[in-house]
Formats: structure tokens, C-alpha cells, sequence
């Protein structure tokens, strides 16, 4: 039992870890393949609670709209941006559909603590077919601790309102909220994304790897042929091992952006979100990972901010009772969360990626499973999809749905663009007029 | 127990009437098993009638099926005719006593796998006897693989793949790092939460003081002298509330015992509260100031402290206090369930402990238990530096390869040394990447077991005393050998059957060997493991934390324990009138006058109702689903585990579900569910043995509480059918059942511990070892010594068969 073996037992620091190995490695996926395209990559990111709808939603459709109090601080991407509105969900039960049916598309859901019911979320869809190609097949993030058992809103599993990843129906995916451990994840033991302590722990790397093979070889001799099976396999992991030193080694001259391994979980938001984006900047670029999912905050969270002057709680807040002024209170979050987005896309825009930069060739979807979160509306859900798409996307446009089509819809739309068509994704009901959309 | 003797001489005497014992037992095959097993039927894979019945040891494999089936009365199936017992039991006798007398004369002791790398939990144990350390391997490597319900030591399936190595490469230098008291190189935070559904109301741990109420002892190895940080995180509700901030309480902080500091929290909130549900209209949130005491109240719980390197005891833990101060027994309080219930009074509860450091750490730690263990020598001056080293490392060689260190060892590791002193420039960083090195060495992850040279294929031979030195401390410490058992091989004395006795009492005083028995081996047996899995619905028992599921599994082991301690008879398994319990447990299972969360040994005062393994929750629990028992799951887990006869699985493509009762119908008993198995012919091949053993426990809910009524408020019908047809009369029967032939149950038990004595799948040549040491047990009346020397003696043990070509 896990208390008992807490207790009990002393945890290394940096458990679990595997070696700071794969990241050369998988930095450099079309070496020898010069002039490759790069790679398009899908990110969703989640914020909670709903949306101040009336500072959110443009009043202008197409190229021409508007950016409101909500929007503008995306002002300068606004070419890399689509602003959707009059998507739905059905499977909007409080705060635990919100989430549960964001990337999963799904129209029903568990009814008590035990049942973990949804659909497998598109990031995971996505992941299957990258999984080949990367050291991560994808990334799951989030700025509050993974919950996914107990009972949270309304009984229902804390698993919806704590993810949006569910490799399963019945699998959600826990999203990790420690940069330390998101580092390990991607860099492994080495500390640092530094260059000489990426070759020192190489260089030992490489020496104990030679002296194993060599006693391997002797060992080899005296089992005899038929018994040989077992020492093979260890044989053979040594080799891959020392495959992707030398090819670590070849490719060490390269420089990484500096970043050495978190402590552990910063107690100031912004510290903390900042690591969380760095992490997700270095990921990306290296090559590690082409699918991330975040939630900056999990659906019905309760944390206040008072550094922007809104020191009550977010959830508690979202339920203005349409009072007019409580809901431009609350569209303050909702204001310093595109504010911080910007600042992500910014770096993203900053970092160099083939023939363009990294927001170029990625498809971010932002936003949540609730419109009026006074009434956890699922109606006229508030969606962007930001990002260059890879030449795949025609930015800077409001669209706006008359006809209530399904968020998953959008969601099936994603998978055309980055080349993965599926016939369907949860309940949607067919794909997303987005291209043709008259009058744009 | 003289009187089942008696009962089973008079069986085959009986017998010996009906079956002339010097004559081959044809005429009763032919009666009663070839109508179906025969050539052109093939009847689950089983000819009998084109085999020799007057010589089985040329058949024992499919002879050994036929003694399994007479010898449980599970065949011929019900409804057909068959032998009455006594016939029956001298027929196996006589196929028993056949093959037991060639395998006498020829054991086959089986082919253990060459090469068997060491599992987690062996990994773990060595890491510890090396280096004095209880690291958490389970961070570090990735679990082991099971087949078919066996032991995760099972040599066959134990693979070796790249993300092994990569694990093992990372934990050993964090392990030596840790070992050498090598400051880390930068701080870090660790976070140890209490488990979700744990309830917080007692005194939670033998390490927090008497007194306490909830929160955490976490045993910690600061990794250098330093100063940390150390913080407490209360729990929150699904709200992100803290629980309990309606009153003040006070929360220690200790270390090793000693208070750092004690806080007062709670109680001190501000302004308007908000109302205890967000359900209603209105503007539901309190005033800021209450809503950010309610958020941040656990902020200031932090302690900034130096520290001395090593292991201690990090405990956080409240007063205990009543909030109200009355004593008139009050409902349970609890509005929803346990993990979001909004309760303002009750009691506060952590969440977690973090350590963070070491910041401005100082330079090597140099008196731990881990440096005290490796450092056998400290150079005096950098001359020393060669000698001292050649002196560490080949007494950690010998001990890790389980072999005296050879020249061309020791050098290599010097050549480590060297290495890692000039990298690190210290005679610790050369230690330490030596030590490195020697934990991703094939000979210490590896048990490599040689054919002897010039040995013909196919031959049995015995094993060296190097050899058997480790089978028996993997067997029963699941660890590397000691320093006693590898000169007692070296010299050649070990092979010594008097010496050998020694040895296994030696090491069964040993604790290690009650933690490999109890906590790997029973763990792994009685599926010990999964209690910590099991999810229960809170809509059906409300009461359910879980405290419970720890205590059940903390009940089941120290039972366990106490047999082997106290060295009893293996059928106190089966019908013990005492248990183990504290306060949560006692009141489940409805046991008076037990207060406090110490575990205690007391006498059943009901024996109708508990007694012996079949009656402890840890195996109810892990056999029901969340919402209502499961007889199948309960069936299956006796067959596999209790009775040694496991069910085949189920044919691929059957769903597996019930069909639900109509809403508003009156809820269908279990039994009236079930029956669908028994009325689908493919079903019933199995169902039809697997379902009427598992009612006989139907008078245990899903947590193993005793029920007269079921889910549906229908009586409890706990009546249950061995598939020879006779009646098992719930519980008790059950019991009697197993303790009319201790033989069996011994045998199962025997089989088990064999196999994870081995570390391989018996077969059916083991089967004359499991006999004779089931005879030889019985006249020692099973005690646990009996059997676990019964193993060692085998030739199972002692030998193994070469290759053959």
C-alpha cells in the first residue's frame, strides 16, 4: 500500500528517471534526411470555469471582427488565430463533462465515484500515430496535482475535472504538474540541458556500457548456445543503449537554451506556468514530443488571483448569477489567461523551426468546456485555434455557427489537418465547415 | 488430526478390497474415465485407454492429471457415474505410489532457466544488504512481469530490455550517489502524500507519537548535512477548501521523534463564509478574506531546519483533540462522501509532507549507516587510497556477485575508481562510480547457473554450494547470500545435509525471512498486492475507507506471520481461532472492546463468523466488485490458490456481463444472476465448479463484513457445491472441508512455495517431490519447517537437469 511504502521506504530523488539519453537522440529525427518539413504538432490548452462570454465573443464574423477585452491581448497573432463561436457539447453535467468531453468528444460519462466512463481523446488519437516518430508520444500537463481518484464534482470521479487526455474510455491519462518531473521526463538525470554536463554523464555512460559488454561476451561463451537467449536480450539493450550514446555524442556540439532541472513545484503561479511553458518551448523543439495537452487550470478550480487584483476564489466567482459586475470581475482571469498565453506564443513565434518558427508548423486549440458558467452551459463554447497549422489554417477570422454544430466535430477538423482523418471523434457528427465557410 | 489419519488408512485399506494393490487399476479406468477420454473422443486432450496402466511412470504426465482429478473429486463430472471414494482414492494411490517409487530411483529435479535476473523486490533486498539502504526500488525500476498467475520471481518471464538497462544505469548512480553521501548536486522536493481515502481520526503510524491524531511519518535519507525545508499541505475538499478550518487545531512537526515546532491551525478565518453548497442561486461565494484563509490556511505549516545526513523519521501529525467536547457517540459526519465532503468542524487532515534541500549543503556525509556498511577502510593518505579501495570494492564484489571477487574483477572496478577520482577528484566519487559500476553488472543482475563441465545431456547433477548458497537466500531472503552462507559454500560445507539444516533454521530466525515469506511470498499467494486496488462504492458502504484496506492487509500479514514465527502447523491457516486487529477492523468485524490503531492479537469470539485466512477481509475485498460480491471472482480465487486445481480462462469472445435485473423487477439475488453460467453450456464447463464453491462465502459482503441479507435485502443463501456433488455448508463447511484433508491444502501450499522457492512453473515431475514432502510434513503435523525443509531437501532444489540436446 502506498502509505505504507512511503513510510517505509526512502524515495530517490529523480525516481524513476530514465537516462538523459533520448534527447540527442530524438533531437535530430530527419538527420541524413536534410531539408525534411518539419513536423506539425497539436497542443490543446484548457482553462476552467467558463468564460465572461460578453468580453470573449467578437460581435463582427470573419476577417473584419474585432478583438475584444478578452481577446486583445492576442492582438499581435491574430493572423494565426480563429475565433470560433456557436460550438456545443452535450455532455456538460457541472464540471466534470466540461472537461471529460473537451478532447474526448463524448456524450455521456460516469455516473458515480467508481464509473470512469468517457471516449479516447483526440491528443491520444494523435499520439498513436506519432508514437514512431518521437520519444514522447505525448505530454500531458497541468498547473494543479494530478487527482484522478476520489470523488469530485457532483460524486462523479475526479478524473474529469483533472484531465483532458484519456488514453481510454476508461483510462484517463494523469496530467503531470511538476516541472521537475516534466524535465526528467524529456532530459533525464543529467541535470541540465547544458552541454558539458550532457558529455560528462555521457562519457560515463559510454565506459560503463563498454566494460558490461565485454563481460557479456565471456559470459556468452560459458552458457553454451541454447542458453544463450537471456544474455542476448541484455546484449542487445546494452547495444541500443550505446547506439544512442554515440549518436548523443556526434550530435553534442549542438547547444540547447540553458535550463536546468526544476527543484520542484514553484509556489508563485507565474513562476510556476513559466516553467511549465519553458518545458513545453523545449519539448516541442527538440523534437521529443508533437503532442501536448495542458490545462493552466483544472475544470472547477478554486484559485484565486490576487496578483491581478481578483483575490476570491475562480470557482466559487464563476457563479455570478449574471450579475453584471461579478461577471466583469471574473473576465479579469479570463483576460490574464490570454495575457499569459501570449507570452507562449510569443516564445513559440521566437523559436526558429525549419523554414519558419515553431508556431508556424503547430496547431494550438485554446479554451474550454463551458460558455456561462453561471448555468455550466455547454452552449457556444469559447474556442480558438491558434498557430500557423502548417500553411494549413487561413487565420484571422471569426466564424460563427447558426447551426449548433458539436465541438467534436471541430475536433474531427483537427485530425483532417494534421493528416489523421478519423470518421469520428466522440459523438461528433461529421466534420467542421471551416475553409468554405461562406462570406469569409 | 490423529483421527484423519486414522480416517484416511481406513480409506485405503478399504480400498485395498476393491483394488488389489499389486494390480494396475485398469478395469476401474476403463469403467468409469475412457468413455470420454479415449482415442476418438480426445475428451480435453486425455486418452486413457491407449495407455499402460501397469506402468504410469512412462505416462506420469497424463497419470499425474488423472491422480489430480480422482484425488479432488472433480471427476467423472457430475451426473455420470462414478467410483465411491474409497475406490477412487486407492486408484491414485496406486498410480502415486507407482510414480513416486521410479522418481525415487530417477529424480527429474526440471532445468531451472539459466539465466534468472533479479526482480525488483530481489533488487530491492540487495541494494539493501549491500549498502544498508531501504531505497523505494519501485520509483526506480519498472515491475516485473507475471504468467498465469505465478510469482514475479518466475525466471522464464523475467525479460531484460532497453528500458531495464536504461533504469538500472539511472538507479545505480543514484543509489552509490545516496550510499557514499555524495551531496546531491542541487536541491530538490520530494512530496509524500497520504492516500486519498485514508481517514485521519487516529493515531496513524507506530512512528507518530501516542497521543497524535492523523498526518504522516515519512522515513527520509537527507542525502547530506544541510538545511531543508520541511512543509505540511492539509487536505482539500473538491472545492479546494481546506477540510476542517472551522476550529483551531494543533499540528506537530518532528523529527526522529523530536518536535521542531508546533502550529495552530484553523479557526481563523474572516468575514462571511460561503454556504456549505454552491447548489442554490445567489451569489454563492464568502468574502474574499474567508475564501483566501480557506485556500491558504496550511501556508505558514513550514519548518526551515539543519539537518545531519542519513535516514530518519519525518512525522507530521495532529493533537489529538474532540472538537466537540462531549462524549455522546454522534452519527458519522459526513455530508457526501469522504474525499469532497464540505465539513466545516471536523477534524483537519494532511494532505502531504514535502522535503525539500539540501540548500547550502555541506560536503560528504560521512557518518551514515550506508558508509559505516561500505567503508571498511578510510585512507589515511593518498597512498592508502589503492589498498583501501582494493579492500572496498572486492568485499562489495563478493557480496554482490555472490562469489569470491577474481583479480580480473577487482581491477576492473580499480580502473572505475581511478576513473571517478579523477573525474570528481575525491577517493568517494572514485568509490562511488566503481560502485556504479557494479550494480549494472551482468554477474550481480544476473543469477547465471552452469552446467557442469563434461556432464552428459540430459543428466541430473547436484548444484554447487555456490549455488545452492544463493537458491537459499533467494528462496527464503530474497536477497543475496550472507557473508556465513558464502564461506560455508566456498569451503565446501554447505552440501552438508546437517550444515544445510542449520543454515535454513538459521536463516528462518532471520527477519528476512519472515519479510520474504510474509511480504513476497504470501503477498504474492493471497493476492495481497491487490488489496491496495480495490475500489468499493461509496452509495453501498458508506463506511468504507481506506484505513480499512490497510488494516486487512496489515490483519492478513501478521496472521501469516505469527504461523511462520511461531512456527505452527500450516492448517492455522485454515482454521486458526485468532487474528489480528485494531480499533477500524475490530469494529467491521464486530469484535468488542478494541480501542486505538495498534494491531493486537486476540482470541475470535466467534469462530462461526472468522477464523483463518477464508474469513479475512483482504481476500473478500480483493474478490468482489465495487457495488456486490462476486462468487466468481471468490470461486476462481479458492480453485487457484486454496485448492490447487486453477480454472482454464474463459474461451476468447464471451462477454462476461450479467444481465441486469428490469428497473423496478425485484433485484435478482446473485445465485439467480449466476445462473445464466449454468444454463449456457460453454459457461458451465467451468462455471459449473467455479460459482457453487464461491456462494459457500456469501455470507461476507464486498468488504468482508458478515451479512445476513444481500445487496437486494434478499436472505443470504451461502450454500455451496464441490463439483463431486457434496453439499459445502457456507463458511464453516468451507473450512471443514479443507481441514478433513490437510493433504490437500498442504499440497497447494507446497506447490506454491516451491514454485517461488524455484523461481520457475512446477511441472508435473515435481509432483513426487510435493508428495513426499506433504508425507513427510504430515507427520510433523505441517509445521511451516516441515514444508520449507521439505523444499530445500528436494532435488528440485538440490540439483537440475542438463541440457539436453
Amino acid at each position: 500500500m502506498t502509505g505504507k511504502s512511503i513510510s517505509r521506504r526512502t524515495a530517490l530523488r529523480g525516481a524513476g528517471v530514465a537516462l538523459g539519453l533520448p534527447l540527442l537522440d530524438a533531437m535530430f529525427p530527419a538527420r541524413g534526411k536534410a531539408a525534411v518539413k518539419p513536423a506539425h504538432r497539436f497542443q490543446a490548452m484548457y482553462v476552467p470555469n467558463g468564460m465572461a462570454m460578453e468580453y470573449w465573443s467578437p460581435k463582427k464574423e470573419g476577417a473584419d471582427f474585432e478583438l475584444t477585452p478578452i481577446l486583445e491581448p492576442l492582438a499581435a497573432f491574430r493572423s494565426q488565430m480563429l475565433v470560433l463561436s456557436g460550438l456545443r457539447s452535450t455532455w456538460n453535467y457541472i464540471h466534470a463533462g466540461a472537461s471529460g468531453s473537451f478532447l474526448t468528444g463524448t456524450t455521456r460519462g460516469g455516473k458515480t465515484e467508481v464509473e470512469i466512463l468517457a471516449d479516447v481523446s483526440m491528443d491520444q488519437i494523435l499520439a498513436r500515430k506519432f508514437a514512431r516518430e518521437t520519444q514522447l508520444a505525448s505530454l500531458e500537463m497541468s498547473m494543479d496535482a494530478p487527482n484522478n481518484a476520489g470523488a469530485c464534482t457532483g460524486n462523479l470521479s475526479c478524473a474529469y475535472t483533472h484531465t483532458i487526455s484519456w488514453r481510454s474510455p476508461t483510462q484517463p491519462l494523469p496530467m503531470e504538474y511538476n516541472p521537475r518531473a516534466v524535465f526528467e521526463k524529456l532530459f533525464g538525470d543529467s541535470g541540465s540541458t547544458e552541454r558539458g554536463a550532457r558529455e560528462a554523464r555521457l562519457r560515463q555512460h559510454k565506459s560503463i556500457l563498454d566494460s558490461v559488454t565485454e563481460k557479456l561476451a565471456d559470459l556468452k561463451r560459458e552458457v553454451g548456445p541454447q542458453d544463450q537467449v537471456k544474455v542476448d536480450e541484455y546484449t542487445e539493450a546494452v547495444r541500443d543503449v550505446e547506439r544512442r550514446v554515440q549518436r548523443a555524442e556526434e550530435q553534442s556540439n549542438v547547444e540547447l537554451p540553458r535550463m536546468d532541472q526544476p527543484e520542484g513545484v514553484p509556489s508563485v503561479f507565474e513562476d510556476h506556468l513559466e516553467l511549465m511553458f519553458d518545458l513545453q518551448v523545449l519539448a516541442l523543439r527538440s523534437d521529443l514530443t508533437r503532442i501536448i495537452t495542458f490545462m493552466i487550470g483544472k475544470e472547477q478550480s478554486a484559485r484565486p488571483y490576487p496578483q491581478i487584483g481578483v483575490p476570491e476564489a475562480h470557482h466559487p466567482l464563476s457563479h455570478h448569477n449574471n450579475q453584471p459586475d461579478i461577471v466583469a470581475h471574473m473576465s479579469k482571469i479570463n483576460r490574464y489567461h490570454t495575457e499569459l498565453l501570449a507570452k507562449y506564443l510569443g516564445k513559440l513565434r521566437a523559436t526558429p523551426d525549419g523554414d519558419g518558427t515553431l508556431l508556424d508548423h503547430m496547431t494550438i486549440l485554446y479554451g474550454g468546456g463551458i460558455s456561462n458558467s453561471n448555468a455550466h452551459s455547454g452552449e457556444n463554447l469559447p474556442l480558438l485555434v491558434l498557430g500557423g497549422g502548417a500553411g494549413k489554417w487561413k487565420g484571422g477570422r471569426h466564424l460563427k455557427y447558426t447551426d449548433r454544430p458539436m465541438m467534436a466535430n471541430l475536433l474531427m477538423t483537427i485530425m483532417d489537418k494534421l493528416e489523421m482523418p478519423v470518421d469520428h471523434v466522440g459523438g461528433s457528427t461529421g466534420k467542421l465547415q471551416i475553409d468554405t465557410l461562406p462570406g469569409v | 488430526m490423529g483421527i484423519s489419519v486414522r480416517a484416511c488408512l481406513l480409506g485405503f485399506l478399504s480400498a485395498m478390497a476393491l483394488v488389489n494393490a499389486q494390480t494396475p487399476p485398469r478395469a476401474i479406468i476403463d469403467k468409469y474415465c475412457v468413455t470420454c477420454h479415449n482415442q476418438k473422443l480426445k475428451t480435453a486432450g486425455l486418452t486413457l485407454d491407449s495407455l499402460d496402466a501397469t506402468k504410469p511412470s512412462a505416462h506420469a504426465e497424463e497419470w499425474e492429471k488423472v491422480i489430480r482429478r480422482l484425488r479432488t473429486s472433480t471427476m467423472p463430472p457430475r451426473g455420470l457415474p462414478r467410483p465411491d471414494q474409497p475406490t477412487s482414492d486407492a486408484v491414485s494411490s496406486w498410480l502415486e505410489t507407482e510414480i513416486d517409487r521410479e522418481a525415487a530411483v530417477h529424480p527429474n529435479p526440471g532445468r531451472t532457466n539459466t539465466v534468472h535476473r533479479l526482480n525488483r523486490t530481489e533488487y530491492h533486498n540487495a541494494i539493501r544488504d549491500l549498502f544498508a539502504m531501504d531505497v523505494d526500488v519501485a520509483a526506480l525500476l519498472p515491475g516485473d512481469e507475471t504468467a498465469d498467475g505465478g510469482f514475479d520471481n518466475n525466471a522464464d518471464v523475467l525479460t531484460i530490455t532497453t528500458s531495464h538497462l536504461e533504469r538500472y544505469l539511472s538507479a545505480a548512480r543514484q543509489i552509490t550517489r545516496l550510499a557514499t553521501g555524495l551531496p546531491p548536486s542541487k536541491p530538490t522536493v520530494e512530496t509524500f502524500k497520504v492516500p486519498l481515502h485514508v481517514v485521519q481520526d487516529d493515531q496513524q503510524s507506530e512512528d507518530l507519537p501516542f497521543g497524535s491524531r492523523g498526518g504522516l511519518a515519512v522515513r527520509y535519507d537527507f542525502p547530506a548535512d544541510g538545511e531543508y525545508l520541511i512543509k505540511v499541505r492539509l487536505r482539500r475538499q473538491y472545492q479546494d477548501h481546506i477540510m476542517g478550518m472551522g476550529w483551531p487545531q494543533k499540528l506537530d512537526l518532528r523529527l526522529d521523534g523530536k518536535r521542531l515546532k508546533q502550529f495552530t491551525v484553523g479557526g481563523a478565518a474572516p468575514g462571511k463564509p460561503s454556504p456549505s453548497s454552491f447548489a442554490g442561486a445567489g451569489n454563492s461565494f464568502g468574502d474574499p478574506e474567508w475564501e483566501k484563509y480557506m485556500l491558504t490556511a496550511d501556508d505558514p505549516l513550514e519548518v526551515r531546519i539543519q539537518v545531519k545526513a542519513g535516514p530518519r523519521v519525518v512525522g507530521a501529525a495532529f493533537l489529538r483533540e474532540v472538537w466537540e467536547p462531549e462524549f455522546v457517540p454522534q452519527p458519522l459526519q459526513r455530508g457526501r462522501v469522504i474525499t469532497n465532503d464540505e465539513l466545516y468542524m471536523d477534524y483537519a487532515a494532511v494532505e502531504s509532507v514535502q522535503i525539500g534541500g539540501p540548500y547550502q549543503a555541506a560536503s560528504i556525509a560521512k557518518n551514515t549507516p550506508s558508509r559505516r556498511q561500505i567503508y571498511v577502510c578510510e585512507p589515511r593518505a593518498a597512498t592508502d587510497d589503492k589498498a583501501c579501495a582494493t579492500k572496498i570494492l572486492s568485499r562489495m564484489a563478493r557480496l554482490a556477485y555472490r562469489r569470491p571477487a577474481t583479480d580480473k574483477d577487482v581491477q576492473m572496478l580499480l580502473g572505475f575508481f581511478d576513473n571517478g577520482r579523477h573525474e570528481g577528484g575525491s577517493f568517494d566519487t572514485g568509490i562511488q562510480f566503481a560502485l556504479e559500476r557494479l550494480l549494472v553488472d551482468p554477474d550481480f543482475l544476473l543469477r547465471v547457473q552452469k552446467d557442469p563441465v563434461g556432464i552428459a545431456p540430459g543428466q541430473a547433477y547436484p548444484v554447487s554450494g555456490r549455488e545452492l548458497a544463493s537458491r537459499l537466500s533467494f528462496f527464503l531472503w530474497s536477497s543475496i547470500p550472507d557473508e556465513t552462507l558464502l564461506s560455508l559454500a566456498e569451503s565446501g560445507r554447505l552440501t552438508d545435509p546437517k550444515v544445510l539444516e542449520q543454515q535454513v533454521h538459521r536463516m528462518l530466525a532471520d527477519p528476512r525471512a519472515n519479510d520474504t515469506l510474509v511480504n513476497d511470498f504470501a503477498a504474492q499467494w493471497l493476492n495481497l498486492r491487490r488489496v491496495g486496488e480495490v475500489v468499493v462504492d461509496p452509495r453501498f458502504y458508506p463506511n468504507f475507507d481506506e484505513n480499512l484496506l490497510q488494516a486487512f492487509e496489515q490483519e492478513t500479514k501478521m496472521f501469516v506471520a505469527s504461523t511462520l514465527l511461531e512456527d505452527r502447523s500450516i492448517m492455522d491457516l485454515v482454521k486458526a481461532n485468532y487474528t489480528f486487529v485494531n480499533e477500524r477492523l475490530a469494529r467491521h468485524y464486530g469484535i468488542p472492546g478494541i480501542y486505538g490503531s495498534r494491531f493486537r492479537r486476540v482470541t475470535l469470539p466467534d469462530t462461526e463468523q472468522r477464523g483463518g485466512l477464508l474469513g479475512q477481509g483482504a481476500l473478500l475485498a480483493a474478490t468482489s466488485y465495487p457495488d456486490r460480491t462476486s462468487p466468481v471472482l471468490r470461486g476462481k480465487w479458492l480453485l487457484d490458490n486454496i485448492f490447487g486445481m486453477p480454472p482454464p480462462p474463459p474461451p476468447p469472445g464471451v462477454t462476461n456481463s450479467l444481465v441486469d435485473s428490469k428497473q423496478g423487477a425485484r433485484p435478482a439475488t446473485i445465485r439467480e444472476r449466476l445462473e445464466q453460467h449454468r444454463t449456457n453450456a460453454v459457461c458451465a464447463t467451468c462455471h459449473a465448479t467455479i460459482d457453487p464453491i464461491g456462494f459457500s462465502l456469501e455470507n461476507f459482503d464486498a468488504i468482508g463484513g458478515w451479512r445476513s441479507k444481500d445487496e437486494g435485502g434478499n436472505p443470504v443463501d451461502s450454500a455451496g457445491l464441490w463439483p463431486s456433488g457434496t453439499k459445502i455448508d457456507g463458511f464453516t463447511g468451507l473450512r471443514q472441508m479443507l481441514l478433513d484433508r490437510p493433504e490437500a491444502f498442504a499440497g497447494t501450499l507446497t506447490e506454491k512455495l516451491m514454485a517461488y522457492g524455484l523461481g520457475r512453473r512446477l511441472e508435473y515431475y515435481d509432483r513426487p517431490a510435493v508428495r513426499k514432502i506433504v508425507r513427510d510434513a504430515a507427520a510433523q503435523n505441517y509445521r511451516w519447517s516441515s514444508l520449507i525443509m521439505g523444499i530445500v531437501q528436494s532435488p528440485a532444489f538440490q540439483m537440475r537437469t542438463a541440457r539436453a540436446n
